[in-house]
């Protein structure tokens, strides 16, 4: 939860920093994304990975909203360091706040979508891409092949040494994609 | 000092966070409202039936704020009082998510009413940060937890032990501290019973005892043939001239086998 300190990340700093730009490797061509994870609306496929020059094991996660297949996640963690993801993307949801003085409120306000990490002060922030910040590139993103190109990208990740992976999701079904973007569609408010 | 241009950079401020999204029939609102984990407020603005809604779009009970409503009593007194200060009315989707709404039908209510809505979520939010759950309680409950499973895995063979699972897996809320698989059609479910005070001590009866009633309800209930209850003798909650009523109430409702710890040899006779 992004009130939440990490302490962990505060007094290694350097540390969080390399596992973040460092080179990191997965190891799977396309990432089948078929199964519900702990939240029964969302679906989960959790991946092995290594930090190439740390050596530590990550994990790489991909999650997806069962009914909008344009709302995932992208998310690393290295458990052995601290249990919280250590880098993440939204491709929806809410606004962050990035409550740091000296930034002005209006600024603050980082809407989706957006890539998170931590702050030196150990505090959750959001901030956005150029690509993110431009509307056509935006509205490309929303596709999460690209995106994960992006993603891959942006927390220098690769399959292996330099290849790209790819996301298929409910590969075991007729593979209908479903984005019903309007939270309000199909409930009847009485 | 000119307080009045501080107040109109303030002022300006404020308005520089509302923004919105175009979702379909519905328009996202971002509000200047923030919780305490950080997120500004949304709402989700639409017409139906000749009214409009302003709902949370599902996001509180979906987890995109990131946080998990309690349970706790507690909780659902705060979580009542807003509803009812703020007259929120909720609805539950066909995928078992519930939504929080004001509806109005006039224009002119609307600013007010998401004003409201936004200062609900935003409370609701940021106390489903608070872990209402004493530190005394967790430990007993981790460490009897632990204390118990030990000793099961001591004796019975692991294969034939799931710890901490669901009955059905379609009901993951009817959950076991454990259940034993005589055979594939032979079932021994087994619950411990703990707590750091007298209360907590009868709520994990009361618990014990729903989780059977409920367990008799699944589609496995044919194959339960035996029920048996870890009574916690060493926790501080155990006072029994207080709880013997409502041990003797759940052996006569459930036909559970009774184990006190002090006496837990008995159980690998029961599971063996």
């Amino acid at each position: 939860m992004g009130s939440k300190r990490v302490m962990k990340i505060v007094d290694n700093y350097a540390f969080y920093t390399s596992l973040v730009e460092g080179r990191k490797s997965i190891f799977t061509d396309v990432i089948e994304v078929n199964n519900v994870g702990n939240n029964v609306n969302i679906l989960e496929k959790v991946e092995p990975a290594k930090h190439l020059s740390i050596g530590d094991s990550l994990t790489f996660t991909v999650n997806v909203k069962l009914k909008n297949h344009n709302f995932f996640q992208f998310k690393l963690r290295n458990q052995a360091f601290c249990p919280q993801h250590f880098f993440r993307y939204d491709s929806d949801g809410d606004t962050h706040r990035n409550k740091i003085d000296g930034i002005p409120l209006k600024d603050q306000s980082i809407p989706t979508p957006h890539f998170h990490k931590y702050h030196e002060n150990g505090y959750e922030i959001a901030y956005q891409t150029e690509a993110l910040l431009n509307y056509k590139e935006r509205k490309a993103l929303e596709d999460i092949n690209l995106c994960l190109k992006h993603f891959f990208h942006e927390s220098n990740l690769r399959l292996n040494k330099e290849d790209f992976s790819d996301v298929v999701i409910m590969s075991n079904t007729l593979g209908l994609s479903l984005s019903s973007v309007d939270p309000n569609a199909n409930i009847i408010f009485p | 000092m000119n307080f009045k241009d501080i107040f109109e950079d303030v002022k300006m401020s404020f308005d520089g966070i509302w923004q919105t999204k175009e979702r379909g029939n519905s328009l996202e609102i971002i509000t200047p409202y923030a919780t305490t984990n950080n997120r500004f407020i949304s709402v989700f603005l639409t017409h139906q039936n000749g009214s409009f809604v302003i709902s949370d779009g599902g996001w509180i009970y979906s987890g995109v704020y990131d946080v998990a409503p309690r349970d706790k009593d507690c909780f659902l007194k705060i979580l009542y009082h807003y509803q009812n200060s703020f007259s929120i009315k909720d609805v539950v989707s066909k995928d078992g998510i519930k939504y929080h709404y004001i509806k109005t039908s006039s224009k002119v209510d609307i600013p007010s009413k998401i004003f409201d809505l936004a200062l609900y979520i935003q409370n609701i939010v940021s106390i489903s940060e608070i872990d209402f759950e004493d530190n005394d309680e967790k430990e007993t409950k981790a460490l009897f937890v632990s204390k118990a499973n030990d000793f099961l895995r001591s004796f019975v063979n692991i294969d034939k032990i799931k710890f901490n699972a669901p009955l059905d897996p379609n009901k993951k809320e009817v959950k076991f501290n454990a259940i034993y698989h005589k055979s594939h059609n032979d079932l021994t479910l087994i619950n411990y019973v703990t707590g750091s005070s007298y209360s907590n001590f009868s709520n994990s009866i009361f618990k014990a005892n729903t989780l059977y009633e409920m367990a008799e309800k699944t589609v496995y209930s044919r194959h339960i043939t035996e029920k048996i209850t870890i009574i916690d003798t060493d926790a501080l909650g155990f006072v029994p001239i207080k709880i013997a009523n409502y041990l003797h109430h759940l052996k006569g409702q459930s036909g559970t086998e009774m184990i006190e710890w002090n006496h837990r040899e008995v159980l690998k006779s029961l599971l063996n």
